[in-house]
């Protein structure tokens, strides 16, 4: 039986659900504006050309999408799921583990006839639980703001002439969430590994906030340095936040398969090693 | 008490750290936790293991547990179960109590035991006999309560299984004395049912009232091994000397005899002496003496103590 897993999950509900309702509420306060932010939107999106914007904001992988509903939505969605990512990845996982060191709990419970791999997998199963609310909750909002929107302006909207409808492609929404939901996965083994090595919390979350920040930002580096020298594009390829970006998504039609390989294969590799690592390691006093 | 041996320790090395030689100067740190501690806990016995702060003896137990690497030496429990290759059967079969002991704090006590409980079936009935020996109160949640009533709930925890083998370190720090007592009754009538009990303390009122053997850990290194009776008997006595008119000996010539641990001179001709074994080298010695009174008396067991701690 899962014990460990029932017990954090109930612990940590209310850590694990606000992130992903904040996200869905500010996608839909978004998504509510629409009608009357259209044109500031679109004034935005012609602001994020500008390469130092796109180097602090990272690149959202935008282009060709800021004139539709669907290119807004996933612009908000994309840009705040990705702060929350951030965020999310690097504390819950941490003090999932951290907490217990911190307050010195976990020296009555690995007395206990429980693998101390499987003690930190079924943590690791708390997080990626909490984590599968984001997807559910983000094609939720970008599905159901776009039927509403849908049945109140059924004849769309004008603009340069064109007629816009309030479309989405569902198929784009399920990769994408899908893609969060990896992403989310890989960063939260990062940072489980960082626990798994340092226990404490203080050293935990320098570490895994060194790894995580470093990434978004190694990204966004990569984006400001190419505008000047087209080599250093290539460090983009070394942050995680790099990969599942929209247009790839739309491109293929999919999650690109390499990008999948990359993301899951760092996830599984920073996994397996934090559980060998806290399985093998000592408990000093 | 059984000759079953349940926990055996061999030459159990412990070593904190790393030093290394960088061009003749010292980098890092390297503290010794235990040195080649042996000994060996029988089934059905209250072994108590003593050292004054520092001296191991959290380190020997966490060793025991596995939550430590060891450099060199073997444990054994249950009579074949090695502690690391075999943990996880270990773990069925113990209770352990650390020194700082610290709870899941936003559960009740019932929720505790409940919880631990899936993972070692407790023993209802002794349960309900815990819970009329301890006064604590399960159903409140254990931030609620204070330090002595947790610790209460963390000996529930510990003992509601009824495990074969109690690891305890230092139990009974924050609780008070009745509930203290309450539990030395508890540890006695486990180990007349044949479970055993290793337990640390700074207590010599409880090693007295509970333990059947001692050992005693100073620097890592076991100094002693023995049970509590024999103590009295085997190790330390008192004696007082007073010598007669002139004849008396210089201090330091004291202390130079083998038998001799301590030398204190409470007037000019009359000394109080502690003796290790027996005094027939002490009383060969004065034999070239006149001496005018001469008593000796078993030392209380905390000045036996006392003098290892030192």
């Amino acid at each position: 039986m899962v014990h460990v897993y029932l017990k954090n999950l109930r612990k940590s509900w209310l850590t694990g659900i606000v992130p992903p309702l904040f996200v869905a509420g500010f996608v839909a306060t978004i998504a509510i504006g629409f009608p009357s932010l259209r044109k500031t939107i679109l004034d935005r999106l012609s602001q994020m050309n500008n390469p130092i914007y796109q180097a602090i904001l990272g690149d959202l992988g935008l282009e060709g999408l800021g004139l539709t509903w669907q290119g807004a939505l996933f612009m908000y969605a994309g840009g705040t799921m990705n702060i929350i990512l951030l965020f999310v990845a690097l504390f819950i996982p941490v003090r999932l583990l951290s907490t217990e060191i911190d307050k010195n709990t976990l020296d009555v419970m690995l007395s206990y006839p429980i693998p101390r791999w499987r003690y930190l997998l079924e943590k690791f199963g708390v997080y990626l639980t909490y984590g599968l609310i984001f997807p559910i909750s983000i094609v939720s909002i970008l599905i159901g703001s776009t039927a509403v929107m849908n049945a109140i302006y059924a004849d769309g909207y004008v603009y340069n002439d064109v007629i816009y409808y309030y479309e989405i492609d569902i198929n784009l929404v399920l990769n994408y969430a899908l893609g969060i939901f990896l992403l989310l996965f890989a960063l939260g083994a990062l940072s489980i590994l960082c626990a798994s090595i340092f226990l404490e919390s203080n050293k935990s979350l320098s570490a895994a906030g060194v790894i995580i920040l470093g990434q978004y930002f190694l990204e966004s580096l990569g984006a400001l340095l190419g505008g000047f020298l087209e080599g250093f594009i290539e460090i983009q390829a070394f942050s995680l936040f790099h990969y599942f970006k929209i247009d790839t998504i739309l491109d293929g039609g999919m999650l690109p398969l390499f990008d999948v390989v990359i993301v899951v294969g760092v996830g599984l590799v920073a996994l397996i090693g934090a559980l060998i690592i806290f399985h093998k390691r000592e408990f000093a006093i | 008490m059984s000759t079953e041996i349940i926990l055996q320790v061999s030459n159990l090395t412990k070593i904190y750290g790393r030093e290394f030689n960088l061009g003749g100067k010292k980098i890092g740190q390297r503290v010794v936790g235990a040195q080649e501690v042996s000994f060996d806990v029988k089934k059905g016995e209250i072994f108590g293991f003593l050292g004054p702060n520092g001296a191991g003896k959290t380190t020997t137990m966490r060793a025991i547990l596995d939550y430590l690497k060891i450099q060199s030496g073997k444990v054994t429990i249950f009579g074949s179960l090695d502690h690391h290759r075999d943990r996880f059967e270990i773990r069925k079969r113990i209770g352990y109590v650390p020194g700082d002991m610290a709870l899941f704090e936003n559960f009740t006590g019932k929720e505790l035991l409940q919880y631990f409980g899936k993972f070692r079936p407790i023993n209802e009935t002794f349960l309900r006999e815990l819970r009329d020996n301890f006064r604590v109160k399960l159903e409140k949640k254990i931030k609620a309560l204070s330090t002595g009533n947790r610790q209460q709930v963390g000996l529930i925890a510990a003992l509601a299984s009824k495990p074969d083998l109690l690891i305890l370190d230092e139990p009974t720090s924050g609780l008070d004395p009745l509930m203290a007592a309450n539990f030395h009754r508890i540890l006695r009538e486990l180990r007349n049912e044949g479970y055993t009990i290793f337990l640390s303390s700074h207590d010599l009122a409880e090693v007295q009232a509970v333990c059947d053997r001692v050992g005693i850990i100073k620097e890592g290194k076991m100094i002693l091994v023995e049970a509590v009776e024999d103590l009295k008997v085997k190790f330390m006595q008192k004696v007082t000397v007073k010598f007669n008119g002139t004849s008396v000996p210089k201090e330091n010539d004291i202390k130079q005899l083998n038998t001799v641990i301590s030398v204190e001179r409470t007037k000019k001709d009359t000394f109080i002496l502690k003796i290790k074994e027996d005094v027939n080298e002490l009383l060969r010695w004065l034999s070239s003496y006149d001496i005018k009174r001469f008593t000796c008396e078993d030392a209380s067991l905390e000045e036996i103590f006392l003098q290892y701690y030192e």
